[in-house]
C-alpha cells in the first residue's frame, strides 16, 4: 500500500508511484553502469527504461521528441556529462 | 521521522571515475509522468534545470524571476539565461509531493537540486566513504 503525503495540494496516484519506483531500478542500473557507458552518451542527455537507454540526445527538446515519438511511456532521463569534474556556477 | 538512503552514480572523468550523489524526483508533464536523476548539490543555491523541462511542466518560462547563470569565466558572453519558478514535484521513495523552487536555464543545464526550499524540507547528510546520502523530513 502505498502512503502518499500531500503537501502541495494535488494527488499522485498510487500506480504512478509504482511505476517510478520500478524507474528507480533504471536509476541503480545506471548508477552502476554510468561510467562504463560507450562515450557516444558524454554530455547527452539520455532515458532510460528496464535497464536500456531507449532514446538519447544533446539536447532536452531532442530527447523529448524521440521519446513523444517512440512512445515509451515513464522513462528516467538524466544526464551523462562530459569526462569533466564539475565545480561551480554562479547565479545573479 | 521519515528519512531513505540513495547511493550515489559513478561517472567517467579525465581522471578517472567520480561518484556524485543523487536523487530521482518525479515530475508530471502533459503527456504523463517522468523520472529525472537530480545531483544533489548542497552548495547550489536553488535547483537547477534545463527550460525544456519548464515547458514540458506546462510553466510559463518567460513570467519567472529572471536570473542570470555563469560558470568559472565571468565573461557575460559565456553566461545563460535562467527563470526561477515553483513547481511540484515528487520523491517516490516517500510518495511524497512537494514544491520545488526551480532556476529553467536556457542550454543544455544540468539537473541539479539546490538549497532553496528542498533544504528547508529534508536534512541532508553525505557518506562519501560508503557512497551514499540520507534524507530525513525535518517536519
Amino acid at each position: 500500500m502505498v502512503e502518499l503525503i500531500r503537501r502541495s495540494g494535488s494527488r499522485v496516484s498510487a500506480s504512478v508511484i509504482r511505476e517510478a519506483r520500478i524507474r528507480e531500478l533504471d536509476s541503480r542500473w545506471l548508477d552502476s553502469a554510468g561510467a562504463a557507458l560507450p562515450r557516444r552518451y558524454q554530455g547527452k542527455y539520455v532515458a532510460v527504461k528496464n535497464r536500456r537507454i531507449v532514446a538519447a540526445s544533446p539536447t532536452m527538446r531532442g530527447l523529448y521528441r524521440k521519446l513523444d515519438d517512440l512512445g515509451t511511456g515513464m522513462v528516467l532521463i538524466a544526464k551523462v556529462e562530459r569526462p569533466v569534474l564539475v565545480v561551480y556556477a554562479e547565479l545573479y | 521521522m521519515r528519512s531513505f538512503t540513495r547511493g550515489w552514480t559513478r561517472q567517467r572523468t579525465e581522471t578517472g571515475t567520480v561518484d556524485r550523489p543523487v536523487l530521482d524526483l518525479l515530475f508530471r508533464e502533459e503527456n504523463g509522468y517522468n523520472l529525472y536523476a537530480f545531483i544533489v548539490d548542497s552548495g547550489a543555491d536553488i535547483s537547477l534545470a534545463p527550460r525544456d523541462l519548464g515547458d514540458r511542466l506546462g510553466v510559463d518560462w518567460s513570467k519567472g524571476r529572471k536570473a542570470r547563470l555563469s560558470g568559472i569565466s565571468p565573461r557575460p558572453e559565456c553566461s545563460v539565461e535562467g527563470r526561477i519558478h515553483t513547481v511540484k514535484t515528487v520523491v517516490p521513495a516517500l510518495a511524497l509531493e512537494l514544491k520545488l523552487s526551480v532556476c529553467f536555464a536556457e542550454g543544455d543545464a544540468p539537473y541539479l537540486i539546490g538549497r532553496e526550499t528542498f533544504f528547508d524540507q529534508f536534512r541532508v547528510s553525505f557518506d562519501k566513504p560508503h557512497r551514499k546520502t540520507t534524507f530525513t523530513l525535518t517536519r
